[in-house]
């Protein structure tokens, strides 16, 4: 962890709320393209970002300080991303029952997956993004913390709870499952 | 087909988490398979097609919402931090402090502790004044009484001297004072034997933290102020007000771009007055043709105004005078207005409607430094500048303030940027931005029901 967080912590738990501020406006923008891309939602995204930051400012007396604190932050994010998607989920699947759609619409309900949206992506963009939807869960998540987020194995291990030979397999899995998505690149 | 375990080699390999053994491995598999190389090049690509993922940016205002939450959900517990001298670990407490529980019961503690206070002096105020009169002859006598027969033990106790002695009922009026009294009634001073003091236990200390056991209050930290920006709307005819025309001036110069969103009751009248107006103050608002045939035949629900000319005196000016030349008309066509700082969103719409990004954020050049700039000026700085501009506008002439007006809304009646011979005008027209000017998007729309 950095001495600048470090510090900032410290600060923080003597009372001095501007520090977590300063927290906040360091990682903000890691956080919350992290969000967008587990949630595909710019609104969810801001919401679980938000809803990060209060959990971690509240439970910060707990961070033991062997990690660092965006990884601690990450997976409390990711927790809350996890749940919020659970609760979509739900709403939709009693939505779709309802209304008597099986299948027809994609499981996704996210803004990204709207035909509308997607046509203003550019097309490298929109098929990379099509591609991440598509792909399951488990794999989605272990890519975005690998490629995008530039997590290490244990660190990934780590916030999924899970040993890191099951990371490196799903890695593994993954990458393959995004390959025959993207299908063969002519360049 | 490559074997699973081979691919997974490469996996890892494209993640950067080799063993050295296996890093070796790696290479010569590399070295010796092309299926190999072809599969993990493509891997490697694909992860740099994620990595180069565009980043998006959160909301402006996401620190101010997250530090306006942080209240309602309590503050963060306080122990001890650790030292920062000592790398690692922070020690977390064996059994967490409860700081909201501890403080949730002080404020009652303290009404408590109040009311007994309180209750008790009544109480013993009461019992004063519901005493007989001590007059200067009753207190003579008292005096000599206690003088036949000093009190030596502590067998009599203090509260005799603050309850009545005389035990004959109490009166049903006050007594009357008498005015030719001048010695007040005093209580006698204690008077306590001077082995007594050795015998009685020290008189308690009184400290904070007797008060109903609790602890003392930690030192309350500074408040935090947390500025939640609301965007300016008002509507056009308090324009008239200096207030308002201040705040508009103050909300016109904050940012770098400007998005402006004026309702009016009529559009096209609105949009035809603010054309006047605009010519009036010197701006040239180019219209699109296509435009300009849907503003007479009342098709579009909106209109996109971009001028990039204007700095915010002139712009606070502009829609002074729009709101003064309203005021003319029988009935009111503007309503209100609302400016915020333009965000993504805004640069997204004019980069539809106008084909491209006309610099929404770009930064003009600094022809001149600071008055009080101290980096060293070479003889030749400005020259140059000045030579193009002499060159470019030989006339001398003020640079021309321009506006280009295109169909907002409903978005199929929107100009294809590419035939507008407006839009090409414009561009071809504007020059260069001045360093005072701020981009403006302004979106003149019709108000609901109007």
């Amino acid at each position: 962890m950095s001495d600048d967080d470090r510090r900032l912590i410290a600060e923080c738990l003597g009372g001095r709320r501007d520090a977590f501020g300063d927290l906040v406006s360091r990682y903000q923008a890691r956080l919350y393209n992290a969000a967008l891309r587990l949630v595909d939602n710019p609104e969810d995204a801001a919401d679980v970002a938000q809803d990060a930051f209060l959990n971690a400012y509240q439970s910060l007396h707990t961070f033991k300080g062997d990690a660092e604190f965006f990884t601690w932050l990450y997976r409390i994010a990711f927790n809350t991303a996890i749940s919020l998607k659970r609760k979509k989920r739900a709403v939709v699947s009693l939505d779709a029952s309802m209304n008597g759609d099986h299948g027809l619409e994609p499981d996704d309900p996210s803004e990204y997956t709207r035909p509308g949206v997607a046509l203003e992506r550019t097309e490298e963009e929109g098929l990379l993004h099509a591609a991440l939807t598509r792909l399951s869960g488990e794999h989605r998540d272990v890519l975005v913390m690998k490629d995008i987020e530039g997590m290490k194995y244990e660190e990934i291990a780590e916030i999924l709870g899970v040993p890191i030979g099951t990371i490196r397999s799903r890695l593994h899995r993954a990458r393959l499952e995004l390959r025959d998505l993207l299908g063969p690149r002519d360049d | 087909m490559m074997p699973n375990d081979l691919l997974q080699l490469l996996t890892a390999a494209v993640d950067g988490e080799l063993t050295p053994a296996e890093h070796q491995h790696v290479r010569r598999i590399l070295a010796d398979s092309a299926e190999a190389r072809k599969v993990y090049a493509q891997l490697l690509a694909d992860s740099a097609r994620l990595r180069s993922f565009p980043v998006a940016t959160p909301p402006a205002d996401f620190r101010a919402r997250v530090m306006t939450r942080l209240p309602k959900v309590g503050s963060a517990p306080t122990p001890i931090p650790p030292p920062l001298s000592r790398p690692e670990p922070l020690v977390r407490p064996t059994v967490p402090l409860r700081p909201t529980r501890y403080r949730s019961w002080v404020p009652l503690a303290v009404a408590a502790s109040l009311l007994l206070t309180v209750s008790a002096g009544s109480f013993l105020f009461f019992i004063r004044q519901s005493g007989p009169a001590v007059t200067p002859a009753a207190n003579t006598v008292a005096q000599a009484d206690r003088a036949k027969h000093p009190r030596v033990s502590s067998s009599e106790p203090s509260w005799a001297d603050i309850l009545p002695r005389d035990n004959a009922p109490l009166p049903s009026v006050p007594p009357v004072a008498d005015p030719s009294a001048t010695a007040v009634a005093t209580a006698p001073a204690p008077s306590v034997g001077a082995g007594l003091t050795d015998v009685l236990p020290p008189p308690r200390p009184i400290e904070p933290r007797d008060v109903l056991g609790s602890r003392v209050l930690p030192p309350i930290p500074p408040l935090d102020l947390v500025q939640v920006r609301v965007p300016f709307l008002a509507s056009v005819a308090d324009l008239e007000r200096e207030d308002v025309r201040q705040k508009l001036a103050d909300e016109l110069g904050r940012d770098p771009a400007l998005r402006i969103d004026l309702f009016v009751k009529d559009l096209s009248r609105g949009t035809e007055l603010f054309q006047t107006t605009a010519k009036e103050n010197g701006v040239t608002v180019l219209v699109d043709a296509t435009a300009q045939e849907r503003i007479k035949r009342k098709q579009a629900t909106a209109y996109l105004i971009y001028s990039e000319s204007l700095n915010p005196t002139e712009l606070r000016d502009l829609f002074t005078k729009l709101a003064a030349e309203d005021a003319k008309g029988a009935q009111r066509v503007l309503d209100a207005i609302h400016v915020s700082p333009a965000q993504a969103a805004d640069l997204k719409e004019l980069k539809e409607v106008m084909g491209i990004d006309p610099g929404l954020w770009k930064h003009p050049a600094h022809t001149h430094a600071g008055p009080n700039s101290t980096d060293p000026k070479p003889l030749s700085a400005g020259t140059a500048d000045q030579l193009a501009k002499a060159l470019a506008n030989p006339g001398g002439k003020p640079p021309e303030k321009l506006a280009l007006q295109m169909t907002f809304s409903p978005a199929p009646l929107r100009t294809n940027p590419a035939a507008s011979k407006e839009l090409r005008q414009f561009f071809d027209r504007r020059g260069e931005r001045k360093s005072t000017a701020v981009p403006v998007v302004l979106v003149v729309r019709q108000t609901n029901g109007g």
